[in-house]
């Protein structure tokens, strides 16, 4: 009886002694010039509603596998919520693009508004990340311009990193791209 | 010396010398003989003048063939006309029957045609149209105009009266379903009757279609009604638009009847509307007494017997019953007013004959001693004309059928109207039985207190502590916007509660990663799963 005992502690403690897989992080973050500068917002548009779809929703990366399913990956997380990073990353990119800044819709109600949604986000059986969003402008009376962005970039490299740095390359692709339809509606003086 | 002796010898035969003249007895005889056999008859033809007729000349014709000559014109004995002496051939002799026309085809321009142009060239000359009746007639009157139908012409002759005057004449058209099927021949009025008589002529084969039951009416011109359904324009036909005529039909809602012959009378009706009115061929006279107002009933308003028109009103009997009708009644409180009517039993769906008004009759006797009463009733509150019903009143004094001059009576009596009348009586006399000095006293009351009440109330609303509650208001708004402004997107609160929810949402995914992992495997608290590697990203080879 006492041997029974004695073996399924050591059962349990054996448990206890597994060494825990530690996960990755990946912090999605537009490229930053290191400059210290006042932020000077664009009169016409702010940022507005930026959504992802619900299966972006979470911490993993996501992965479509060979046989067509949707994995999310356990050891390679973002570094913060994709509805925190993705309205942040988007601000600073088009600001880039459009070489001023774009204040969120919070501090310019009265501006045109740009709204967005991330409906794919995530990697290709086929060594890729696809990036599928809608955007359109909304002037306080309604929706006035709509557009659609699907694009794929392909991977660097294997790996989860080349995963992130793709996703991240097409979300600026998508943000250089509501630049371009910005500036063509309302050209800077002089252009 | 020689004698010669005469050879004397008797003759034998006739001498040749005869031969002449038998010739001419028998040529004379042949003559006599074919004169007697193809000699046509002679006739005589009284006219009252002999406009364009010449001895030797004018001809006597039947469908533009020359049958007979003129041989002679001479005046009348009274010297008030003309015989013509004619001889017509021989196969014309079957032609000649009592009732054969003869009248003087000469150029004639009328209101609707122009005849006998062809005379102007070739002369008059006498048209001879065969009858039907007896053969063996000579002597004729002959007509001053034409005959409008040939006398052996097949169809139906009728005579139409009618107590008023029309605007029908001569030669004007009948119609059927606005198809002229015949004419009118000849007009006539009779002082006797006061009638207008109209004989016309319904060529065949349209004459099968006139019966018992068919009606006449006057479609000359146009006719306009109003009514409640607007105005109405009816317009027979243009020939009846410009010359005026004449039609018959079945009224809706009445069988065919019987056959009719020739010389049948029918009456005229004034228009469709009048036949559709008095479709029905019998009835019978009532005479109704009422001790209320007749005001409002008129010649021609309904009969009902509960809502179906059995008959009309005729007219008030007034002239009848003159000589009493303003007499006092020590009982009734006034003379009755004497209204006759007129019900028809085809409208009860009772055959249209003389049979039914005895059923009609009896039928309304007996009723009365069950409490059939008639009685006055309201049509239209608006117009104010009224009607009379006929209904049992079981609740109704006993009363008998009287007479009314030749007339029997159905008795009346007041519902209806006069009750209504009553009860608003009623009502207004309760009306004015309200205390309404009271009433508006207590209201005037009222309205003192309600003024007393709105006095306190702005009294109560100029005091200095209900001025200060809208500053108070105001400043407990600015109080409730400072404590919401902390929590503004940019507020140090918002931001705690912040990064708190998304402390709660990691920690949230790690529950939801933890129980789908005990879900699949529910040892994996104790004996935990190997971790299965994530599939790793392959780049393009």
């Amino acid at each position: 009886m006492k041997a029974v005992a004695l073996t399924l502690s050591l059962l349990l403690l054996s448990a206890c002694a597994a060494q825990p897989a530690i996960p990755s992080h990946y912090l999605l973050r537009a490229p930053a010039t290191l400059e210290t500068r006042p932020l000077h917002f664009t009169e016409e548009y702010a940022l507005g509603n930026v959504t992802i779809a619900p299966y972006l929703d979470q911490p993993g990366l996501i992965l479509e596998t060979s046989e067509g399913t949707l994995r999310a990956a356990r050891g390679h997380l973002w570094a913060e919520p994709l509805f925190e990073a993705v309205p942040h990353f988007l601000r600073q990119a088009i600001s880039d693009a459009l070489g001023a800044d774009l204040p969120p819709a919070s501090l310019r109600p009265e501006s045109v508004q740009i709204n967005i949604r991330l409906d794919q986000m995530h990697g290709t059986p086929d060594g890729q990340a696809i990036l599928v969003a809608d955007w359109w402008l909304n002037d306080g009376a309604g929706a006035t311009n709509a557009f659609r962005f699907s694009r794929v970039e392909p991977l660097a490299r294997d790996g989860y990193a080349a995963l992130a740095e793709a996703q991240a390359a097409l979300l600026s692709k998508l943000a250089r791209q509501i630049a371009r339809q910005l500036q063509d509606a309302n050209p800077p003086p002089g252009a | 010396m020689t004698t010669e002796t005469a050879d004397t010898r008797r003759g034998s035969g006739v001498s040749a010398v005869w031969i002449i003249p038998a010739l001419a007895l028998g040529l004379g005889l042949y003559m006599l003989v074919h004169n007697l056999l193809t000699r046509g008859p002679e006739i005589e033809i009284a006219f009252s003048t002999a406009s364009g007729l010449e001895q030797g000349q004018t001809r006597v014709k039947y469908r533009d063939v020359d049958i007979g000559m003129v041989e002679n014109v001479t005046l009348n004995e009274g010297l008030d006309g003309v015989i013509v002496t004619a001889k017509l051939d021989r196969q014309a002799a079957a032609l000649l029957r009592e009732d054969t026309l003869f009248w003087i085809v000469t150029a004639r321009v009328g209101v609707d045609n122009i005849s006998g142009l062809d005379t102007l060239v070739s002369g008059a000359y006498i048209q001879l149209s065969p009858g039907k009746g007896a053969e063996g007639a000579r002597s004729f009157r002959g007509l001053e105009v034409p005959p409008l139908t040939p006398t052996d012409a097949d169809g139906l002759r009728l005579r139409i009266v009618s107590e008023s005057a029309s605007s029908l004449s001569t030669g004007d058209a009948v119609l059927y379903n606005g198809y002229k099927v015949g004419r009118i021949e000849g007009t006539a009025f009779n002082p006797q009757r006061g009638l207008a008589r109209y004989d016309i002529f319904i060529d065949a084969p349209y004459h099968e279609m006139v019966n018992s039951a068919v009606r006449f009416w006057d479609a000359s011109g146009l006719s306009i009604s109003a009514g409640t359904e607007g105005f109405k324009l009816a317009v027979g036909s243009l020939e009846t638009l410009l010359l005026g005529g004449m039609a018959f039909g079945l009224p809706e809602g009445v069988s065919d009847g019987d056959p009719v012959e020739d010389d049948a009378e029918f009456q005229l009706y004034k228009s469709y509307e009048d036949t559709l009115t008095n479709p029905f061929r019998y009835g019978i006279h009532y005479v109704l007494q009422f001790d209320q107002s007749v005001k409002g009933l008129k010649p021609g308003s309904p009969v009902e017997y509960r809502g179906i028109q059995i008959g009309r009103v005729e007219r008030l009997l007034m002239e009848e019953s003159m000589p009493g009708a303003m007499q006092f009644d020590n009982f009734t409180g006034g003379a009755r007013i004497p209204v006759l009517i007129y019900i028809e039993p085809a409208r009860i769906a009772l055959p249209d004959r003389a049979a039914s008004l005895n059923v009609i009759d009896d039928a309304i006797k007996n009723g009365i001693e069950n409490g059939l009463r008639a009685s006055l009733e309201s049509g239209n509150l608006l117009t104010g004309s009224k009607f009379v019903n006929i209904d049992y009143f079981l609740d109704a004094e006993p009363a008998a059928a009287e007479d009314f001059l030749q007339y029997a009576t159905i008795p009346t009596i007041d519902t209806g109207l006069g009750q209504l009348q009553q009860k608003i009586s009623s009502i207004l006399a309760t009306i004015e039985e309200l205390p309404m000095d009271d009433t508006i006293a207590r209201i005037n009351t009222a309205t003192t207190s309600l003024d007393s009440v709105l006095t306190n109330v702005n009294a109560l609303l100029e005091q200095p502590n209900t001025t200060a509650l809208p500053a108070e208001l105001e400043q407990t708004l600015e109080a409730i916007r400072t404590t919401l402004g902390a929590f503004a997107p940019d507020s140090a609160a918002y931001r705690n509660i912040n990064s708190s929810l998304l402390k709660l949402n990691r920690t949230l995914d790690n529950l939801e990663s933890v129980s789908s992992t005990l879900a699949a495997q529910p040892n994996a608290l104790l004996l935990p799963p190997s971790p299965v590697p994530d599939p790793l990203p392959e780049a393009k080879k």
